[in-house]
């Protein structure tokens, strides 16, 4: 629904952003199984999500009413554009 | 019989349900991955109908392996009914795998449960209109106090076959590709099943071949470039509008923002980088001491039963045999066998409750998940990830459900090597050796127990560094996701079965395999081989035994016959240890002075206490674990080499430990042995740091072979 498909507008990935920041998912990147395995955990593409908690990438992030716990590996294949 | 399979999401409440409704009490969890094995039940006050709980699982495509359980029981087994499970307190995650469920075509209920939760938010769930828009019939439920547990079973006992969900209709361009595929399918796709088989098609699922042979490879190619995604993703996320369309409808929720709820004020502190590990370390510290510790509860009522078996209870039944003319053999085998060596177990039940208690509180409110996150980030380090935490966690109780826990890591290394060194932790049958030689030799300390608990975890680490220089097990850790349930208050009824539940098993195997190994050992130590009552227990076969094999435990620092014999029996139950002790010491108690405990003090050094516990925390489980070992590995090849892996590297723990504390203590010392150490330490060292430690085996070997 809420795609943004040029280049360039995907954003930062989620591992750099603090606690607090809220933003849409733009890009999922990494191994295909991986990338399903989120998408099916509701990581879907312009879906928002917040940062809880967690530091250097190990992050907490709550998308569609549930806190998922993630760590760098994931976090640094997420692309999201943070909102203000 | 009609068969019912229950699915949903981890943590939605699936066990309760399935222990309510078929009255058995099957562990329940506040972490993803509690139940790992189909269990199966008969409904309660239903004519011949049998309801399969499955593991939980967040969608039917095959990431992990309980994904893949759960779909090929759906696809291939078809059950009668699916009854779904969805936590009501999030609807818009719990959707999406009852989307997926309503194209497997068999008729589904749903069963929304947590209503109280739900409720206690301020969430108002239109039921009636949630089943009108899925075409299924609805029960809202709250299984933990046990409501719409009736409802659930009228309904499934009124269904009928034909009762097929409406799967959400997804865009036109979409449904156009999905009805050309369904038109070509193999006459052989049942009719419920079309709709599934084209959408996984379209999905260019790896199971699509076994649904036709054509080729849909332009049709779904155009749809993808209208979309600008790939045909899975573009089900997805239709899957998910569709559930937001549904959601939007059928539930008013408070617009409150995001706050931070009372569970994130707690993560805030108990996930962070810095408060984190000390957080979980103090609560373990916390866990033993109230069970260990000198003058805790755990410990005066351990105290208090020892006391009690040893000076009144065992000399009463010997008063009574022989009042009623019990002598000879068959009383020595009641008195110095079975009492002593089964009263030696059963003496640490009231320490072993007061754990289970505190093992069944964190794991029911909601900790544990935290601390596989936590760890998560030094697992890494040590190439794994903090999903072998949970399988660690599980193995605290037991090893094997332990082990059958290394299912829900996706990476079949990880899953191997995780399976191969659960068992390190220890478990409750470890817990009577611990609290055995803690009270014994070191006063009731609790950092004995607290030592054993991080040593266990450290030496699946160092195992981690060392495996993974293996070809076989090479490999990034599995990528870390989890789901984090909120904290609940468990009910207190839950809790206490649970511990209950527990310390029956650990007293049903004091009366079973350590009663059985008891009567063994008391036969082995009263006879000589020739079959003539040992005059002496130094002359009979348990110790002619014992003193072939005791030479390869010197080292380690128990060179005793006893003590050696004792770790063999082990092998059947870990408990064995402390039960043939007890009979052993029960036999010989006219030539040693004292109880278990003093006469434990004559024969082994504190610093043999060390090796002696070390070596068995970590060698080679009982044999029940090792056969779940075996399951896991899928070999005897592998579950060799995973034993072969166990002994060696406790014999080398034990022998560092051994060693270099009785340098360092300046006792002891002797000079063969300590250079033992010195290998073995160097050796170990080797295989941490290098690169590839093979590499120079495989040379020697190439140079031989040139020759």
């Amino acid at each position: 629904m809420h795609r943004e498909d040029t280049p360039g507008t995907v954003g930062v990935p989620l591992f750099t952003v603090r606690p607090g920041t809220k933003g849409r998912i733009g890009r999922i990147g990494g191994k295909e199984e991986l990338r399903r395995h989120l998408f099916d955990l509701g990581f879907t593409i312009g879906e928002s999500l917040t940062v809880m908690h967690g530091s250097s990438g190990d992050l907490i992030v709550d998308i569609r009413g549930s806190r998922i716990a993630i760590d760098r590996s994931i976090t640094s294949k997420i692309m999201i554009s943070p909102e203000a | 019989m009609k068969t019912i399979a229950l699915v949903g999401n981890p943590n939605s409440g699936k066990t309760t349900v399935f222990n309510k409704l078929t009255g058995s009490s099957q562990r329940v969890g506040n972490w993803p991955g509690v139940t790992i094995d189909r269990k199966e039940g008969r409904i309660k006050g239903m004519d011949s109908a049998t309801l399969v709980d499955l593991p939980g699982i967040y969608s039917l495509s095959p990431y992990s392996p309980e994904e893949i359980v759960s779909r090929d029981y759906l696809l291939k087994e078809r059950p009668d009914y699916i009854l779904n499970i969805v936590d009501g307190s999030n609807l818009e995650r719990n959707l999406y795998l009852t989307l997926q469920l309503m194209e497997v075509g068999v008729p589904v209920v749903i069963a929304l449960n947590m209503m109280d939760i739900a409720k206690a938010k301020g969430y108002d769930i239109d039921s009636k209109a949630l089943g009108a828009a899925l075409g299924c019939r609805v029960v809202e439920t709250t299984a933990a106090k046990g409501e719409g547990m009736e409802e659930i079973k009228k309904v499934l006992s009124t269904l009928s076959k034909s009762e097929l969900p409406k799967p959400v209709r997804f865009d036109d361009g979409v449904e156009k590709v999905l009805d050309s595929i369904s038109a070509k399918l193999r006459p052989d796709v049942p009719e419920e099943q079309r709709r599934w088989a084209a959408v996984k098609v379209f999905e260019k699922d790896a199971s699509s071949s076994e649904y036709t042979d054509e080729d849909f490879s332009s049709e779904i190619e155009e749809v993808e470039k209208a979309h600008d995604d790939q045909s899975e993703a573009i089900i997805i996320d239709q899957r998910y509008n569709a559930i937001c369309g549904i959601v939007s409808n059928v539930l008013k929720q408070p617009t409150t923002g995001k706050r931070k709820t009372a569970s994130d004020r707690i993560d805030d502190i108990v996930t962070s980088r810095i408060w984190g590990f000390p957080v979980f370390f103090g609560i373990m510290a916390l866990v033993y001491s109230i069970a260990m510790l000198e003058g805790s509860p755990g410990w005066f009522a351990t105290d208090w039963l020892n006391t009690y078996i040893g000076d009144e209870f065992i000399p009463m039944v010997a008063d009574w045999l022989a009042e009623i003319g019990v002598e000879g053999m068959l009383y020595g085998l009641i008195v110095d066998g079975i009492l002593s060596g089964v009263g030696a177990v059963l003496g640490f039940l009231p320490q072993m409750l007061v754990m289970f208690l505190l093992l069944v509180l964190l794991e029911e409110v909601g900790y544990m998940s935290r601390v596989a996150f936590v760890m998560d980030r030094i697992f890494r380090r040590f190439g794994l990830s903090g999903k072998s935490f949970i399988p660690l966690l599980v193995g605290t109780g037991c090893g094997v459900p332990g082990v059958m826990a290394s299912r829900t890591i996706e990476n079949d290394r990880d899953r191997r090597i995780t399976a191969m060194t659960t068992t390190f932790m220890p478990c409750a049958a470890k817990l009577p050796i611990v609290a055995l030689i803690a009270g014994a030799i070191f006063g009731g300390n609790p950092l004995v127990a607290l030592g054993c608990y991080f040593g266990g975890i450290l030496a699946v680490l160092i195992s981690g560094v060392i495996l993974k220089k293996f070809k076989r097990f090479a490999g990034e850790p599995t990528p870390f996701i989890m789901e984090l349930p909120p904290y609940h208050t468990p009910s207190a009824v839950s809790v206490g079965m649970a511990t209950l539940q527990r310390g029956w098993g650990f007293v049903k195997k004091a009366f079973t395999i350590v009663l059985l190994a008891t009567v063994l050992i008391w036969f082995l130590s009263s006879y000589t081989w020739g079959l003539q009552e040992a005059e002496i227990i130094d002359d009979s076969i348990l110790a002619s035994i014992g003193n072939a094999i005791c030479g390869i435990f010197a080292p380690i620092g128990f060179g005793k016959w006893e003590l050696s014999v004792a770790t063999i029996t082990g092998l059947m139950a870990k408990e064995d240890l402390v039960g043939t002790l007890g009979t052993i010491v029960g036999i010989e108690i006219e030539t040693a002075e004292g109880d278990l405990w003093a006469w434990l003090n004559t024969i082994v050094t504190p610093i043999g206490a060390v090796g002696l516990l070390a070596f068995n925390m970590l060698c080679a489980p009982c044999f029940a674990a090792i056969g779940a070992m075996h399951r896991e590995l899928g070999g005897w090849k592998a579950t060799a080499f995973a034993v072969g892996y166990q002994c060696v590297f406790a014999y080398v723990c034990s022998l560092i430990l051994v060693q270099f504390g009785g340098l360092l203590i300046r006792t002891d010392i002797n000079v063969a042995y300590l250079i033992m150490a010195i290998v073995s330490a160097v050796v170990l060292a080797y295989f941490i740091i290098v690169k590839d430690p093979l590499a120079i085996v495989r040379k020697v070997a190439g140079k031989e072979g040139a020759q």
